[in-house]
């Protein structure tokens, strides 16, 4: 079924509306939540989370892009819920391996100001993310926004896992200095 | 600014490139980018285009093949001893059926066929020459 007629369905109040959607996404939201949480019945109830955000958010909303839409309250729901779950930084799935490596971007406090420069750092990763080639933004994209082990990038890219890891290196570098410059580490 | 806190703001990127990085799971209405496709599956689909081209070409060629047909003989196969008769066709390359050409060669193909060359009929009603 086209996206198109699933978010009708939403905006029709239609029952089946869930059932398709969980029929055409059903896995690929479940492979965010599995990245971020490894546990099935935890990202089993992340999933479910989704479609219940989903419904109460169609209407109003009528996203351009269904998939990235409900992989986005995916990948929030579970971080919310690994956060919940894991009061130490240390924990299950790649999320404290995600953790880690950001760290070298970033330096680690919080400060009030920047509370309220979230729409500019989301334009500076966009213009960052948008400099880069786009391979490197793939393996970017696949390691921090969806959480895919080290192993998976390397088998999606048929790269060797050394050369996976040197390049988020580098981009993470990158990635320092930019933020470095626009005042954001 | 914590790692937690960029981690998040990674939410807010793009829809484009969410969608690029694994658009060979995301398929949006039906359709598959084969650029994403591993070189296995590319290679394995390319094949199966070729094969089905090939057997549609077949196809063709053989409906042609039939239009060129102006007619049938029977002979034993001279492979296999005692075996059946087998039939065989005859085609003509000078155009195909209901062409002026094709109707000629037909024409030709039957009246030789028919015709005595070895004048046997005539035989029985001439009286040999004493």
């Amino acid at each position: 079924m086209e996206d198109k007629t699933i978010i009708d369905l939403y905006w029709k109040r239609s029952e089946n509306a869930i059932a398709e959607t969980s029929h055409k996404y059903g896995g690929y939201c479940f492979c965010i939540a599995n990245n971020i949480l490894s546990n099935k019945e935890d990202s089993e109830e992340s999933v479910n989370d989704t479609w219940l955000a989903a419904w109460n958010s169609m209407p109003p909303k009528r996203p351009d892009i269904l998939a990235v839409f409900l992989g986005k309250i995916t990948r929030y729901i579970s971080l919310d819920r690994w956060r919940k779950r894991t009061a130490a930084k240390r924990g299950g799935g790649e999320v404290p391996l995600v953790l880690d490596e950001l760290e070298e971007c970033v330096a680690g406090k919080e400060t009030v100001e920047l509370q309220y420069l979230n729409q500019e750092l989301s334009e500076v990763i966009n213009h960052f993310l948008k400099e880069l080639p786009e391979t490197e933004r793939n393996v970017f994209m696949c390691r921090y926004w969806y959480m895919d082990s080290i192993e998976d990038i390397s088998k999606r890219f048929q790269f060797s896992e050394s050369k996976v890891t040197s390049m988020l290196f580098r981009i993470r570098g990158r990635l320092k200095n930019v933020l470095e410059k626009e005042g954001f580490a | 600014m914590t790692s937690m806190e960029l981690l998040n703001r990674l939410a807010l990127v793009k829809e484009e490139y969410v969608l690029e990085a694994h658009a060979d799971d995301i398929v949006q209405d039906k359709v598959v980018s084969f650029k994403r496709m591993s070189l296995k599956r590319r290679m394995i689909l390319v094949a199966l285009v070729a094969v089905m081209l090939m057997l549609v070409g077949c196809a063709v060629v053989w409906m042609k093949l039939q239009e060129l047909k102006i007619g049938e003989y029977t002979h034993q196969n001279p492979y296999i001893q005692n075996g059946s008769e087998v039939t065989g066709y005859v085609i003509s390359g000078q155009g195909f059926e209901g062409s002026k050409n094709y109707q000629a060669v037909k024409e030709w193909n039957d009246f030789y066929d028919n015709c005595d060359i070895e004048a046997a009929l005539a035989d029985e009603y001439i009286a040999p020459i004493e």
